[in-house]
């Protein structure tokens, strides 16, 4: 005999959400948070919790031609490819992360996995200056780009999109990533913000 | 005088002093006749400003509860609470001065002969020195109000030193293309020039602000670069941030500073290096009332002379230590031949004394200022700890670059060159070099910056120490060491600089040397009748400037990596302790672990598992490898079967356990201990990498899943309502391993126990965790299902004599001795470990982790110690008092030969010997019946 309730999948920053007052709507079988009570403005430097992607991961000899199939063009290793609403990565030669929704034989579903925060603003690339030794300037990391690196000891996938910064890591550090990121932030006026 | 404009006020011991805008503390004291500001650090003689540039010991305060401030480097800022340091009870009159006349009873390294003996006395000296040793006080009970943290950055060349040089250099290797970031330790560039306005002249105006409004250039000001690490990894310090600056080439401009004279009673306020007296002048817009004397060897003195002359001052005399004048003294009466042998006065210099180079009848001359130019001391830390060689060059009388470390470059006075053009030159070759050494293909020879062709005329030799028998000629300020103190010390056999440094702690100081080791290097020649250059230096390392601790911590105190179960949010609801599993917060206790504890033997409960390593691996020869890293078998473990395993190492030391489950054909789930996911992802990944041939998929899943066990009698029908799938013993028996969907999610299921009940171990994508959890904890209510943690596990664990790895095993543990020898297959082919354990098997195990039983409740320590007859023989590893034994179990590491059951061990407790019978089964359900059932 089994529960009627349908399972609701919750990120592990939701109770962060909860406790700093935000809207937490249902959508799509995820409870996220969709609105902060205080959000940062236009141009101004904000976070926001993506932990409800779907994330698949690719990976072996023939990852450049699976990625290639199903984004029609070359992935190259540490390049981003974005599309259709999710994002390809390919940290290196034999692996593959896609975030977002896709059907792709062979690929194993590592949704639990990954938990996601997206960064933008003016002094984005400062901010995660403050918190990782990597290397973030256009000349080693242009837009539509990633590489991996620690922060405060946390083993992080960056990914330099047009607008914002992703960073990705396992779910169980996310909040202590949070965290430090808003820590070093706070100078800059760093806010939280919601899905909407 | 400027106009007074508008400022503020602070306190100084208690006294209101007003300072004007932007105007240092040290300047605000010096322009209220405060020129006594600290003591000093072993005679406690009063010491006044000195160098105006944060490298000397004489100023350091507690500003605002905060100790050791240059407050020569600080700004006075409105309501700032000043206070004097190593002194009681007041500045003016401290009562450990008197140490000054018992300085017979404390020559060099006298703490090494002194005060220990008689023995019985030490305890008490050693509280006395506590008290009067160190400088500043730590305010405990408030603590730092600071906010330290860091920053990254990254260039293509990083100038250190932004005065006329590093100007140059920044910009040439910014037109150039490269990324430059210029970092000087003063708020504003030009180095020297701020001060000393008749050196440059106009130029420098233009030259800043090409520099400031340079696009390739980052200028990073009030920083002070007190490391320089591997590759060019540049440490510096920016106020409370630590900044981490890698470059690929690194030009040092670092210039140096003035170098004291040492001279009976040299540290009296009063003495002044000339930079400090034109750093008074011009930046803090300060005049030295009285009269002034000026000893120098270089053209610095006299512009120094002429520019305090210039507003005033009276200056009474230069006394030149060559034969003839450096510079033109224009009105100014000079004395050549001549040095400085003796100051006098009380707390302030009130006249100088002066006398032949060559010795002979002395001259005392009133005043109230030595203003002293002998010589200077290039800043050369950096080069050293980048790894280039110096050597000393006496043509130069300092140490110069012999060889560069790859990547570095320097130029102007660290290397020697003085003269204006020559240094302007320099400075925009080394940009150049460190430009083109990044972009070869773009730069020529042609390009370069031509080199000065017109000799330079390096500076003569330098005048250290007059030669006068006084005690008082002090060398290093910061922990007081005399000429006489080197000597002594030499004579002592400390001849080598290294000894000698150490026993007589010159250059130990807050200067670490800047001030004095040029000095005591030459006084240590003279003595040992050696060169300068055969007597060497020390080493320099970083720090390079003093630095708060909190700089190199930065924000890592506040933040230690925290791992959190997708459940952790609800155990905290609930009320739960937590503890530490390496970064992981498990649930240790919520309530009552003994409520915990019987709600699992007698009803169900729930633990959190997540936190368990979990790896997926894929591939046609997953079994071959299995085989190859257990040393159990698993070429016959059936699809939807799980099995426990063990991994050992080459010498067949136990590393982990877990169990291992075929989920499907070629997939297989394996889960490993808390904290050692990664440990044993990397070990799977090495032998993988050593076997290329095996056609293997490994994807480390330990945070992809939510994990939890439900235990009990009852963990069968809480499941059941959450579930579909039969659950039924002979649908899935004990060991099996089912994937389907509990409480709508797709789940792995394993019937498998830890705690010794029925059991199930539920493994869920961590999104869904939390979900599930809520509706195992609501399907369990009508059960009395409770949440049990690490501590209640732990015990019912115990009850089973279940091992915990890392627990109950250790770096010489291998599964023979830890009462697994049914898990070692030693017929297989081959497996990691084999040879060892075979080994082990035919010598015989030497200990055995048993099973031990107490009568009673007293419960021996975790590590308790087992003692036979009166010898240490083995340890406890493991206990707790069982309920459904009646006594206290536990496991411990015994020798072998009192290993079998009925066996009795003696255990250490509270100093007495307790005793305790080995036993071989389980204390509970020994024969499985309630796993299995």
């Amino acid at each position: 005999m089994m529960t009627g309730a349908t399972p609701i999948a919750a990120g592990p920053l939701i109770h962060v959400h909860r406790r700093c007052g935000a809207t937490i709507e249902v959508v799509d079988g995820w409870e996220l948070a969709v609105r902060y009570p205080t959000e940062p403005g236009v141009g101004e430097n904000a976070i926001v919790d993506m932990s409800h992607q779907s994330v698949h991961e690719v990976s072996g000899a023939s990852t450049g031609e699976v990625l290639q199939s199903l984004c029609g063009v070359d992935v190259p290793i540490r390049s981003v490819h974005t599309a259709e609403q999710r994002q390809v990565y390919r940290p290196t030669d034999t692996r593959g992360l896609i975030f977002g929704d896709v059907t792709l034989p062979g690929a194993i579903d590592v949704t639990g996995g990954w938990s996601s925060v997206a960064l933008f603003g003016p002094d984005a690339r400062t901010v995660l200056n403050k918190i990782s030794g990597l290397d973030l300037r256009d000349e080693t990391l242009p837009p539509s780009h990633c590489c991996q690196g620690p922060v405060f000891g946390v083993n992080t996938l960056f990914g330099r999109l047009e607008d914002q910064y992703q960073l990705h890591a396992c779910p169980d550090v996310l909040e202590f990533l949070w965290e430090v990121i808003l820590d070093a932030g706070a100078e800059f006026n760093l806010k939280p913000a919601g899905l909407n | 005088m400027p106009e007074q404009s508008e400022g503020c006020q602070f306190s100084f011991d208690g006294r209101t002093i007003e300072a004007e805008t932007g105007q240092t503390i040290a300047a605000a004291l010096h322009n209220a006749r405060q020129h006594v500001l600290s003591r000093s650090f072993k005679y406690h003689r009063p010491r006044g400003l000195f160098c105006m540039s944060g490298r000397c010991p004489n100023c350091l305060c507690t500003v605002n509860g905060e100790p050791n401030v240059r407050i020569c480097m600080q700004t006075a800022e409105p309501n700032m609470r000043v206070e004097s340091q190593n002194r009681w009870p007041s500045l003016r009159f401290d009562v450990l001065s008197v140490l000054d006349r018992l300085h017979r009873l404390m020559p060099v390294g006298f703490y090494y002969k002194m005060m220990h003996k008689p023995r019985f006395l030490w305890p008490m000296f050693e509280k006395v020195i506590r008290r009067i040793a160190g400088l500043g006080r730590i305010d405990r009970e408030n603590g730092h109000q600071g906010r330290y943290d860091k920053l990254n950055m990254f260039t293509d060349v990083a100038v250190v030193g932004g005065g006329w040089v590093g100007l140059h250099a920044a910009l040439e290797a910014a037109d150039a293309g490269v990324s430059v970031t210029l970092i000087d330790d003063q708020p504003a560039l030009g180095g020297h020039l701020r001060h000393d306005p008749d050196l440059a002249g106009e130029n420098v105006a233009d030259l800043l602000a090409k520099v400031m409004s340079h696009p390739k250039i980052n200028v990073v000001d009030s920083a002070v670069v007190f490391g320089c690490y591997e590759q060019n990894y540049l440490a510096i310090q920016r106020g409370q941030r630590m900044i981490r600056l890698r470059a690929e080439q690194v030009v040092v401009a670092t210039g140096g500073w003035d170098r004291p004279l040492v001279f009976e009673n040299n540290d009296l306020p009063g003495n002044l290096l000339a930079g400090g007296a034109q750093r008074l002048m011009h930046l803090d817009r300060c005049s030295l009332d009285g009269t002034v004397v000026v000893v120098t060897d270089n053209a610095q003195g006299y512009r120094t002379a002429l520019q305090l002359a210039k507003v005033g001052t009276n200056v009474a005399v230069i006394v030149e230590i060559h034969d003839t004048p450096s510079a033109d003294a224009e009105n100014i009466s000079v004395l050549t031949g001549q040095t400085v042998v003796a100051a006098r006065g009380r707390n302030h210099v009130s006249a100088a004394v002066i006398e032949s180079v060559s010795g002979g009848s002395q001259q005392t001359i009133p005043c109230r200022w030595i203003v002293q130019a002998v010589g200077f001391t290039p800043s050369t830390s950096l080069l050293y700890q980048s790894g280039c060689t110096l050597k000393y060059d006496p043509q130069f009388d300092q140490q110069r670059v012999e060889s560069y470390a790859a990547g570095t470059h320097s130029a102007g006075a660290v290397n020697g060159t003085h003269d204006l053009q020559a240094c302007a030159l320099e400075g925009r070759r080394a940009g150049w070099a460190a430009a083109a050494a990044l972009k070869p293909a773009e730069s020529s020879r042609d390009d370069q910056p031509a080199e000065l062709t017109s000799a330079l005329s390096p500076r003569a030799a330098g005048h250290y120490a007059s030669s006068s028998p006084a005690k008082k000629k002090f060398v290093c300020l910061c922990e007081d060491v005399t000429e006489k103190d080197i000597y002594d010390a030499i004579d002592e056999g400390y001849a080598n600089i290294e000894t000698l440094k150490r026993y007589s702690t010159i250059s130990m100081g807050p200067c670490q040397g800047k001030m004095c080791q040029a000095t005591a290097i030459a006084l240590c020649a003279r003595k040992n009748g050696r060169t300068i250059a055969e007597t060497g230096t020390t080493t320099a390392r970083p720090p390079e400037q003093p630095l708060p601790l909190g700089v190199l911590v930065g924000r890592a105190v506040r933040f230690n990596l925290v791992r959190r179960s997708p459940m952790h949010s609800w155990h905290a609801n609930a009320g739960a302790s937590f503890m530490d599993a390496g970064a992981w917060k498990r649930p240790e206790r919520y309530r009552n672990p003994d409520h915990e504890y019987h709600a699992v033997r007698n009803r169900v409960g729930l633990v959190d598992v997540s936190t368990l390593g979990k790896i997926e691996l894929r591939g046609p020869d997953v079994v071959e490898f299995l085989e190859f890293v257990y040393p159990n078998r698993f070429a016959k473990l059936k699809t939807g079967r799980v099995r426990y395993g063990v991994i050992c190492d080459e010498a067949g030391i136990l590393l982990d356990d877990g169990t291992i489950a075929r989920l499907e054909d070629e997939r297989f789930f394996l889960t490993a201990t808390t904290g050692n996911a990664d440990a044993i992802d990397g070990w799977f990944r090495w032998w993988l990498t050593l076997k290329p041939q095996l056609d293997v998929q490994l994807t480390n899943v330990t945070s992809c899943y939510a994990a939890m066990n439900i235990a009990g009698p009852h963990s069968r029908d809480v499941l059941d309502k959450l579930c579909d799938a039969d659950l039924t013993t002979a649908a899935m028996p004990y060991l099996a391993a089912q994937q389907f969907e509990v409480a709508g999610v797709k789940a792995i299921v394993l019937r498998i126990g830890f705690v010794g009940e029925l059991g199930f171990e539920i493994h869920v994508p961590s999104q869904y965790g939390l979900h599930v959890w809520r509706a195992m904890m609501d399907a369990g209510k009508d059960y009395g299902i409770k949440p049990f943690g690490v501590e209640a596990q732990r015990r019912l664990r115990l009850d089973k004599k279940h091992i915990l790895a890392g627990h109950d095993t250790d770096a010489l543990t291998n599964p023979l001795e830890a009462d697994l020898p049914w898990i070692v297959k030693l017929d297989k082919t081959d497996f990691i470990g084999r040879w060892s354990l075979e080994r082990v098997k035919r010598r015989g195990p030497l200990n055995r982790l048993v099973g031990f039983r107490i009568e009673g409740n007293r419960v021996p320590d975790e590590a308790a110690l087992v003692i036979h007859n009166g010898k240490l023989s083995g340890r406890v590893t493991s206990a707790r008092y069982s309920p459904v034994a009646g006594a206290v179990v536990g496991l411990a590491w015994v020798p072998i030969e009192e290993s079998s059951n009925g066996d009795t061990i003696q255990i250490r407790l509270d100093g007495q010997l307790l005793p305790a019978v080995v036993q071989d089964e389980p204390f509970y359900d020994p024969d499985g019946k309630r796993l299995k059932e």
